[in-house]
């Protein structure tokens, strides 16, 4: 049986007693990584603007050679799947800005207010354009199988249809996943406050 | 250059401290703990070029580690892990199996404490100043005695 602390600077006595904790880590390896990773968050946002750039490009060639004229389901579906993902992608950018906007070095009580503010946006996001961009994505998809269908060997239109829809299920459940975890960081930043 | 000398300088004076308070903060998992020392290192570096001076260094750090080590609590799940599974024992130097207890003890009282309660009281055991407490938690002097005195008796009644 060991002797009891009754009061706290027996407390500060056993922590002060701890050895110190060791680590491998230096200094430069620190500033290995955090150079790698600030590198990695610019080519992030360079490729992720490029890829906006270069589909809104084709989009509008592609629409400027069709010179609006022959206007019909398909490229009301491609428009639409290609509109949405480049919401999404403008949704992530804002977001991205927004969450370098908060900073880490603020006080506790500054920085908890201004997550938990970026986390409630997030949440507006999810449970109404999030819903509304995939739909509109599914719909968009719908769209285009039946000039597939008459395009496309039966194989072929197969192939995309199921592959299409797999694609689609696995993308629901990744962003039900998405928005369930960053609800739950909420509920948790909200408790502490 | 200049920069990096600056940064080492940092990281020798207060790496190790920071490393202690994430082993208290994660309840002595260690993996979690280096993870969040090196996380908050890396911010310091990144942020390094921002920071003017209107606050001690230990200040400047200890918000970072506070905030860094808050989002990563919930990150890593560690919150559940950490609370409900065995948590691997630091090596204590000399330590006797009655030294091992109070440890254990200790650090099991210092994890039932709120989040930010537990950052207030890592911070009194790493010796912090009261003004340095307010100003990284970001509330009045009074406000942090009046919490410490209410953390110290709570964690003096859990640790008998």
């Amino acid at each position: 049986m060991c002797t009891m602390m009754t009061d706290f600077n027996q407390i500060q006595e056993l922590w002060n007693s701890q050895s110190d904790t060791s680590s491998s880590v230096r200094a430069d390896e620190i500033i290995q990584k955090a150079e790698n990773h600030l590198k990695k968050i610019k080519r992030d946002h360079i490729v992720t603007i490029a890829i906006l750039v270069v589909v809104v490009t084709v989009l509008v060639a592609y629409f400027a050679w069709l010179n609006f004229s022959r206007w019909n389901l398909f490229t009301t579906g491609l428009s639409l799947m290609i509109g949405m993902l480049v919401w999404r992608i403008i949704l992530e950018l804002v977001s991205a800005k927004r969450f370098s906007g908060i900073k880490p070095d603020s006080s506790f009580s500054e920085y908890s207010e201004k997550i938990t503010a970026f986390y409630t946006w997030r949440k507006k996001v999810h449970l109404v354009l999030t819903p509304f961009i995939y739909l509109s994505y599914v719909a968009g998809f719908v769209m285009l199988l039946p000039a597939l269908k008459a395009n496309l060997t039966a194989g072929m239109f197969w192939f995309c249809a199921i592959s299409g829809s797999g694609f689609l299920i696995g993308f629901g459940i990744f962003l039900i996943h998405l928005i369930r975890k960053e609800i739950r960081m909420l509920d948790y930043l909200k408790e502490i406050n | 250059m200049e920069k990096q000398l600056r940064f080492n300088e940092i990281f020798e004076q207060h790496y190790p401290r920071v490393l202690r308070l994430c082993t208290g903060y994660f309840n002595r998992d260690t993996g979690i703990a280096n993870d969040a020392a090196q996380e908050i290192f890396m911010k310091v570096w990144e942020h390094l070029d921002s920071f003017r001076g209107d606050s001690e260094v230990s200040t400047w750090i200890y918000r970072i580690a506070v905030n860094t080590c808050l989002v990563l609590l919930r990150k890593n799940k560690a919150k559940k892990e950490v609370l409900t599974e065995k948590i691997p024992v630091m090596i204590v130097e000399n330590d006797s199996v009655e030294k091992e207890e109070k440890f254990a003890r200790m650090y099991s009282c210092i994890q039932k404490l709120e989040e930010v309660n537990r950052m207030i009281i890592l911070m009194v055991l790493e010796n912090t100043g009261y003004d340095e407490i307010a100003q990284v938690i970001g509330i009045s002097e009074e406000n942090v005695r009046v919490r410490i005195h209410r953390i110290k008796k709570s964690l003096t009644q859990c640790v008998q």
